[in-house]
């Protein structure tokens, strides 16, 4: 262990010194567990390779800055912690997990055919692209940029009355295609 | 915190109900980042191999980058060598700029002025520190402005000149006309020095002036109303008390005072003054006496003096006036 962590502290220093060498050797070392962190807290595999790419990047943009007294563990999730939390945030609060939220606890948990948040995003985004245009709009802006109705009624200049039949019409349709093909072999990469 | 950390698990498990789900969000949205951060610790879970493996494409990303990163700081880099040239070369230029002017203003400063009258003329030259020179005829007034500064004034003379000279007493003033040297502080003076006369005169109205005849001889100071004789061979001054001052009042106004003078060397002044020869017809008019101020400057209103005084008229032959 004691070698490890020298070897550890030997990579930041060289890295420090600029060396893309060690950087690649920190990338090799802590790119899967971070992944696997943001994977963890975002539940969407595209945000925690973003995650991941911007981490990196951060960290050899500071690489002349950094502490090498911390450890090299203690540095690498430092940083992802930060975009971590905004992510988290997030997802938290984007209505599509809401539904997804929704949509787990009217299937029940020991469903084996439950989609995972990802595909269920995934879903929801193939879904939506079939709706007619009207309907389109207004989830998309409801949904994915999580604006309310009244600012959907705004942005589209139609009444709020109408907003909100076309979305919940456009919601039941969606409710009713996942129900349908819940399919867990159907994984999207 | 401890329902922060159930709802966070539970988040995690896929095991939110909707109210706990709107709790969460509740909690979440009302922390700071730093307490929110704190949450996130890395499992051990991460760090096993779980199989999964994150897409080449990420690493891609990341090295495209980096290199556009490094392509910034080289541009950034590159950039400040092109601002350090231009501040180097806009810096050479105003140093030059500089130095041009320096130039100039020594070559202005080295420049030699020349003033000169002719024969009959008289002029008042105006020095650089206020200080006024009253040129009588065939002068020669010389000096560089460079000279002229808060440790010294000095000018070249030959000629007839009255000076009124500016006060100040710490930078005296230096005439210098070949080994004589005059050097004042603040008067009123004249001097005499031609190249062609054995004598040069110095006359002192005001003030106080140190003679000099050669850079090792003593020097002799002058009260006012004296005036100096100085031998231009042998360099030996004679100082006189002038007894009718009028004369030499008359010489710092461009005039010239003759007191019981034969006439003939009268006209053999006036010849020297205005570079031409004047003579009576009738040489009797030689050995009479004249007692008269005559300008030096004026020509006519001269000869109109000794026309009026001896009943002649003048008449020119060449290079020659003739009294008839």
């Amino acid at each position: 262990m004691r070698t490890a962590e020298e070897y550890e502290r030997y990579l930041m220093w060289e890295m420090r010194r600029g060396s893309i060498k060690a950087f690649n050797t920190i990338y090799e070392l802590y790119s899967k567990p971070v992944f696997h962190y943001c994977l963890r807290l975002s539940k969407s595999r595209v945000s925690a390779e973003e995650l991941v790419q911007d981490v990196f990047v951060n960290l050899w943009q500071y690489h002349e800055k950094i502490n090498p007294s911390l450890s090299l563990s203690n540095l690498v999730f430092m940083i992802a912690r930060r975009y971590a939390a905004n992510l988290f945030r997030l997802t938290v609060n984007s209505p599509v997990f809401e539904d997804y939220v929704d949509y787990y606890n009217s299937i029940g948990c020991e469903d084996n055919s439950k989609l995972e948040y990802d595909q269920f995003h995934a879903h929801i985004r193939r879904a939506v692209s079939n709706l007619p245009e009207s309907q389109r709009n207004i989830v998309e802006l409801s949904r994915f940029e999580g604006l309310s109705n009244n600012e959907v009624a705004a942005r589209l200049g139609i009444s709020e009355k109408t907003v909100r039949n076309q979305l919940s019409i456009a919601l039941s349709k969606l409710r009713e295609k996942i129900r349908k093909y819940p399919g867990k072999t159907n994984s999207y990469d | 915190m401890t329902n922060v950390k159930n709802l966070l698990k539970k988040y995690k498990e896929d095991a939110l109900s909707y109210e706990e789900l709107v709790q969460l969000r509740t909690l979440i949205n009302g922390m700071p980042d730093c307490d929110l951060e704190s949450l996130f610790s890395p499992d051990d879970d991460d760090f096993i191999d779980n199989g999964i493996c994150v897409p080449v494409k990420v690493k891609h990303a990341i090295d495209a980058a980096i290199a556009r990163y490094h392509m910034c700081r080289v541009r950034r880099m590159v950039i400040w060598r092109i601002a350090a040239l231009f501040i180097v070369a806009a810096g050479s230029v105003l140093i030059y700029g500089v130095l041009k002017q320096n130039a100039e203003y020594g070559r202005l400063v080295s420049n030699v002025i020349n003033m000169q009258t002719g024969h009959g003329e008289s002029m008042v030259a105006m020095l650089p520190d206020g200080s006024k020179v009253r040129m009588g005829y065939n002068s020669t007034l010389r000096y560089c402005i460079g000279n002229f500064n808060s440790s010294g004034r000095a000018v070249e003379f030959t000629g007839e000149g009255a000076f009124d000279v500016v006060s100040d007493a710490s930078a005296p003033m230096v005439v210098r006309n070949g080994e004589l040297s005059v050097t004042v502080l603040g008067t009123v003076f004249s001097v005499e020095a031609r190249e062609n006369e054995d004598n040069a005169v110095i006359y002192l109205k005001e003030g106080m002036v140190e003679l000099m005849t050669g850079p090792n001889s003593s020097k002799v100071v002058l009260r006012p109303d004296e005036m100096a004789l100085v031998d231009r061979k042998s360099g030996g001054i004679t100082v006189e008390c002038v007894t009718s001052p009028k004369e030499s009042v008359a010489r710092l106004k461009g005039e010239r005072m003759f007191d019981s003078c034969p006439a003939g060397e009268v006209l053999v002044v006036l010849s020297r003054c205005y570079g031409i020869d004047i003579s009576f017809e009738n040489h009797i008019y030689n050995r009479d006496i004249f007692t008269g101020v005559i300008p030096t400057d004026n020509l006519d209103a001269a000869l109109r003096i000794i026309e009026e005084n001896y009943n002649v008229e003048r008449t020119r032959v060449g290079n020659e006036i003739v009294l008839k």
